[in-house]
Order: C-alpha cells, then sequence, then structure tokens
C-alpha cells in the first residue's frame, strides 16, 4: 500500500510541477494550461500524504490488504510465485497484442483463447479449439465483417 | 410540444423495429451479464460499447440502457442460485435468495426478484420521465461557476459514497483527474503529459481505459482466485414452479414499492449507486418491514426490497446523466463517455437539442423494462446453464473480447496497451481498498470541470471569487464542504466518544 501511494504521490509531484513550471499556471488574467494539472497533483499529493499519516497515527498496517497465506493457492496459475501471478496475466495480455500484430485477428484470437484452455484451464484439445474457434468467429463476425474494423493484416489473414 | 406529447413521439421511435430489436437483445444481454458472477454491468457495457460505434446512437443507447437495467434483473440469478451476487447491487439479494433456494424455493426467490425488479424499474422510469425535464431546466438556469460548483460537489460525494476509507476515494477521484489532463489542451492548445509519445497527443481513450478497469483488472481477480464457483448444489427450475401465490404477492408489493421510491433517490446521488440503494432499503425493510426480524433467513420480502431498490437505482441515475450531465454511477459514467463518442453532449441542453433522442431512450426503457421482466421469468433454465460455465473457460474468452475491443476504437495497437495497463493498475488499486470507479467518474467529469472553472475564472478576471459570490454556486459549495467535513467530524465524534469510555 505504502508503495502505491508513495508513486501516486510522485506522480501527483510531477503533474504539479509541470503544472507549475512548464504549462503555466495563469495566463492572460485566467487560469493556463498547467492549473488544472496542478490542482489534481496537489489533491493526490495532500492525500496521500493525509493517508499514510492516518494509517500510522492509527497504528494501522502500513503496507494495508496483504496476501494471506491461503492466498497462495490458487485455482489455476499454481505453477507461478503468487505475487507474480498478476504480472503472468498481464504478460498473457501482451502475447494477445503481439499475436495480434504478427498474425493477424483469426489465428491470434484462436492462439490466445486455446493457449490459456489447453494449458492453463487443462481442458482437452478439441474442447479447447472449439471455443477458441467459436469465440474468434462470433468476434470475427462483429466487428471485421459487420463493423469493417481494420485489423492489422498478419500472415494468413 | 409538452413532455407527454414527446413521450409519445419518443414510443413511436421506440417502436420501430430495429429499437424494438435492440431493446430485446440489450435486455437478454444484460440478463445474462447480471447473471455471470462477477462480471457487472459496468464491465459488461464496457466490453459491448466498442460494437456501439458504428450504430445510430438513438439504436446504441438503448441497447446499452437495456443491458444496464437488465443487468439489474440477472444479478439476482446468481445471488439466489450459487450465493455469488452476478453484480456488487445483488449483494443483498443474496442474503434471502440463497437460503430460500436451500429451502428448494428458489424459484420464488427468482420470481419475487423479478416482479420487484420490474416495478421498481417502473417507479424509476416515471421519476425519470418527470424529473428529467425537470432538472434539465433547472440545469439551464447554471452559468460556468455553477456548472463547475455542481461536478465539484458530484467528484466530492464520489469519493465518499465509495469504499471504506473516504481519504483514498479522494485520491482515486484525484488520479482520474490526473488522468484526465494528458493530451492537448482544447483551450490553448498546449500537449500536456505526452511525454514525447504521439499516441498520447490526443489523451488517454476513454474505452480501452474502461475496459482494462473494469474487464481486465476482472480477469486478473479471476485468474489467480483460490476457487472455482461451485454449481454442484444449483438445481433447475421451470417456470411453473416460479408462479408465487396470492398472499406471497401480497407480502412483496408494500416492500417492492418502498424500496422503489428510496432507491430511485439514492440512484440520483453520484457514486451511490445501486449497491448503496439496495444495502439502504434492505436496511429499512428490516426496520420497518412486517417480517424484517425473519429477513436473512430466506424471506421473499427481503428479495423484493434490494431487487426493487437496485433496479430503481440504475435507472435513478439516468436523472442527472440526462438533466445535468453527470453520471450518477459507474455505469451511467460508462454511458456518459460513449454519448461524447457518438458525438452527443450529456445534460441540459440535450432535452432541447436531441428530443427524438432522450424521449426515444425513456419510451424506450418502458418497454424494456416489461421486455426484461417476460425474458427474466422464460429464461431461467437457459441461465441455468450458462452459470455453469466456469471461469476457467470464461478468462481467456474475455481477455479476447478486450484485446478486439480495445483495438477496434481507433485502430491502435496502443490502445490495446493502455487497456491491459489500465486493467492492471485496477487490479492492484481494488487489492488495497482504492474504489476504481471515482477514478473513471472523474474522468470522464474532469473535461467539463476543467472549461467551466476556467470560464468562470476568465469571467471574475482570475479570481475565486465569482464561486462564492454567485448563490447557487456557493449554496452547492456549501454542500460540499459539509460533505467533505462530515467523515471528519464523526470520526473526531467517535475518538472522543472512545476516550470518554475508556
Amino acid at each position: 500500500m505504502l508503495i502505491i501511494e508513495i508513486i501516486m504521490m510522485i506522480a501527483g509531484a510531477v503533474w504539479a510541477y509541470y503544472g507549475l513550471f512548464e504549462y503555466g499556471f495563469s495566463a492572460n488574467g485566467g487560469p493556463g494550461s498547467g492549473f488544472f494539472p496542478v490542482i489534481a497533483g496537489v489533491i493526490v499529493v495532500l492525500l496521500c500524504a493525509l493517508d499514510i499519516f492516518n494509517r500510522i497515527s492509527a497504528r494501522q498496517p502500513i503496507n494495508g490488504k496483504m496476501k494471506t497465506p491461503q492466498q497462495k493457492e490458487c485455482l489455476m496459475l499454481t505453477f507461478i510465485p503468487s505475487q507474480l501471478r498478476p504480472l503472468f496475466v498481464l504478460a498473457y495480455g501482451f502475447m494477445g497484442i503481439i499475436l495480434l500484430s504478427l498474425f493477424g485477428i483469426i489465428i491470434a484470437g484462436v492462439l490466445t483463447c486455446g493457449i490459456w484452455l489447453k494449458f492453463i484451464s487443462k481442458k482437452n484439445i478439441l474442447q479447447s479449439l472449439a471455443v477458441a474457434c467459436l469465440t474468434t468467429g462470433v468476434l470475427y463476425g462483429v466487428f471485421v465483417i459487420w463493423l469493417r474494423v481494420p485489423f492489422p493484416r498478419g500472415i494468413l489473414f | 410540444m409538452g413532455n407527454f406529447d414527446l413521450l409519445l413521439k419518443g414510443f413511436q421511435l421506440a417502436f420501430s423495429f430495429n429499437n424494438l430489436l435492440m431493446t430485446i437483445i440489450g435486455g437478454f444481454l444484460g440478463i445474462i451479464v447480471g447473471a455471470m458472477p462477477g462480471i457487472g454491468s459496468a464491465a459488461g457495457i464496457s466490453l459491448l460499447l466498442p460494437m456501439t460505434f458504428k450504430m445510430n446512437p438513438n439504436v446504441a443507447i438503448i441497447m446499452l440502457a437495456g443491458i444496464y437495467y437488465g443487468d439489474m434483473f440477472g444479478g439476482a440469478y446468481s445471488a439466489t442460485l450459487l450465493n455469488i451476487p452476478g453484480d456488487s447491487s445483488a449483494v443483498c439479494t443474496a442474503l434471502d435468495g440463497n437460503p430460500l433456494a436451500k429451502k428448494g424455493k428458489a424459484g420464488k426467490a427468482l420470481a419475487s426478484g423479478n416482479i420487484a425488479s420490474f416495478i421498481g424499474g417502473s417507479v424509476g422510469i416515471i421519476f425519470l420521465t418527470l424529473a428529467g425535464p425537470a432538472l434539465a431546466e433547472i440545469g439551464l438556469k447554471f452559468g460556468p461557476a455553477e456548472t463547475a460548483a455542481l461536478i465539484f460537489l458530484a467528484l466530492t460525494s464520489i469519493g465518499w459514497l465509495l469504499g471504506d476509507n473516504p481519504t483514498l476515494g479522494l485520491v482515486a477521484t484525484g488520479v482520474g483527474l490526473m488522468l484526465a489532463v494528458i493530451g492537448t489542451d482544447s483551450a490553448t492548445g498546449a500537449i500536456r503529459f505526452s511525454f514525447g509519445n504521439f499516441n498520447l497527443i490526443s489523451g488517454l481513450s476513454f474505452v480501452p481505459l474502461i475496459i482494462g478497469m473494469f474487464g481486465f483488472s476482472q480477469i486478473i481477480e479471476m485468474a489467480v482466485a483460490i476457487h472455482d464457483i461451485d454449481t454442484s448444489s444449483m438445481t433447475k427450475i421451470s417456470i411453473s414452479e416460479s408462479i408465487l401465490t396470492k398472499d406471497e404477492l401480497k407480502s412483496i408489493l408494500p416492500p417492492a414499492f418502498r424500496s422503489a421510491v428510496l432507491g430511485n433517490l439514492v440512484g440520483f446521488l453520484p457514486g451511490a449507486g445501486g449497491t448503496t440503494s439496495a444495502f439502504l432499503c434492505y436496511i429499512l425493510e428490516k426496520k420497518i418491514g412486517k417480517r424484517g426480524k425473519y429477513l436473512g433467513t430466506g424471506e421473499i420480502t427481503g428479495v423484493a426490497a434490494s431487487e426493487s431498490a437496485n433496479n430503481a437505482a440504475a435507472v435513478g441515475s439516468f436523472v442527472p446523466l440526462l438533466g445535468l450531465g453527470i453520471p450518477g454511477s459507474s455505469t451511467s459514467a460508462v454511458l456518459f463517455g460513449g454519448l461524447m463518442m457518438w458525438g452527443l453532449k450529456p445534460g441540459p441542453l440535450l432535452f432541447e437539442t436531441n428530443p427524438d433522442f432522450v424521449w426515444g431512450l425513456i419510451a424506450s426503457m418502458y418497454i424494456g423494462n416489461i421486455v426484461c421482466f417476460i425474458l427474466g421469468m422464460l429464461i431461467i433454465p437457459l441461465l441455468c446453464t450458462i452459470l455453469k460455465i466456469s471461469t476457467k473457460t470464461l478468462i481467456p474468452i474475455i481477455t479476447v473480447i478486450c484485446i478486439i475491443g480495445s483495438y477496434s476504437v481507433n485502430n491502435n495497437l496502443f490502445d490495446i496497451g493502455t487497456m491491459l495497463v489500465s486493467g492492471f493498475v485496477a487490479y492492484y488499486f481494488k487489492e488495497y481498498g482504492i474504489p476504481v470507479a471515482p477514478i473513471l467518474l472523474s474522468f470522464v467529469l474532469a473535461p467539463k470541470l476543467e472549461l467551466s472553472m476556467r470560464q468562470a475564472m476568465g469571467i471574475s478576471h482570475g479570481s475565486i471569487s465569482i464561486f462564492f459570490t454567485r448563490p447557487i454556486s456557493c449554496v452547492i459549495l456549501i454542500l460540499t464542504f459539509i460533505m467533505l467535513l462530515t467523515p471528519v467530524v464523526r470520526s473526531f465524534m467517535k475518538k472522543k466518544n472512545r476516550s470518554k469510555e475508556s
């Protein structure tokens, strides 16, 4: 929790700094481009500081809601250390972007969906392929055929 | 033309084939999204928003509104059958719905929920028909100072109403304001916080941001969850089992109507939404209801109070959205973003500049409410099958929808990255008790707030006195300060009492 609040405080300070010294707090007798960023930044810095102070004065654990030992168990991602599981899902999402830019929507859709179903959800190959193809087919129909969204062209489609 | 004539014209529009079809599709999708545990209306609408870009705005908003109130109908199904609320607003429904299911009365619980949802929705729509235009007329009298003060009030109340820690709610509001200033300043043309990245020159895209915050963060939550949803206890329910007796029907009407009125009023408040109203009405029913002391043990009146309240609040949130341009809940903030993207400006002028749009939407709600009521009863067997889909299967499907939906907005891979990162950050925010909804609400309201503040201070030559010298804005600001100070005073009093006791 402390890390998140410190990161937000730094971001708030950057916003306030840029607002004051780069974009201009006031212009022509009225608020300038930096006026609103300064307000937003200062609000975040002050409130984060207040929350940290409140936690310290109330002697609450500064780490906030930390993972309990029970949460080390997991439904699917048991092969990954608990703290890295969210990062793994993020990486899986980025894999989807790479596949989309390399192979186009059809192969990327089937692979992104199928890989998770086969290897993480431990479904059999037929089930995985069926769900992946059906999902991609419906999305292809909606976005490519109906809405005519120009997706990146990959090797095959 | 009077409001009644405009409403009749709205019905003509709503009964056109396209609009009627979208009302049915929206209601159907809404019930399914609402019934699926953990997805929720905001995520459901966020995921479906990209599909509506090329639709006529009228047709699109009718479908999305259908999803919103359909979701409130659907939330009762998983709450009753699995003891897992499909949406947070159905938490109180689970308290009585699931014990009823365990007694073999799941059908009765769902029927009570459905009837109460219908009553809540109907009362809410009548309020919207009357209060929406009236509020818009008041809103037309607002100048920049009043508008800025009103948005300020909305932003501060959002922070206080959500979560256990009001300070963190306000931090989230501040983060939303910070994100909103990224991109080109519309007044001066200055490029802010792009840090050399040309993708950020036009600012952060709204749709990828919400898909990430509500959709992808949910995927991470589901992926790191300890247990899958236990559907083994779920029984098959037939429509005939769900028919209420005359006495049962009589018993749910008073709580349904009470909760409809209170829930609707709570729905007007920014940030309150269905969850707060359902809790308040459930507590009220426990205190004043004839069978209040039995609530929590499996009472259909408890289901009725909660379901009527969340539906009334969902419709209630459209009053400030359409009348003042202030979203009343995170889901209506998503709809607000959608309206902006279709080139419409939600607010008091909408009733004057786009009466067909507004009245068509309101009329479609009357029809949609009836459609959801009928669908809710008819698709019970189908919902029982859908609820058996495990999260293991849902995760990759929703991920692919998130990726493709985010890309389709601007045909830009950067938007998918925005979606993924915002989802990742939102996941940690939720983990540490920082509410995500205020980020979204302040993100959509910030441009209007900045513009109004600048205009007001331009009029007063840079002085902030304009906010205090104009009576309406002064009253709104006083209300804001009261709202800001109340929790501080309350915690001070608590501390004082504790020290006295010790």
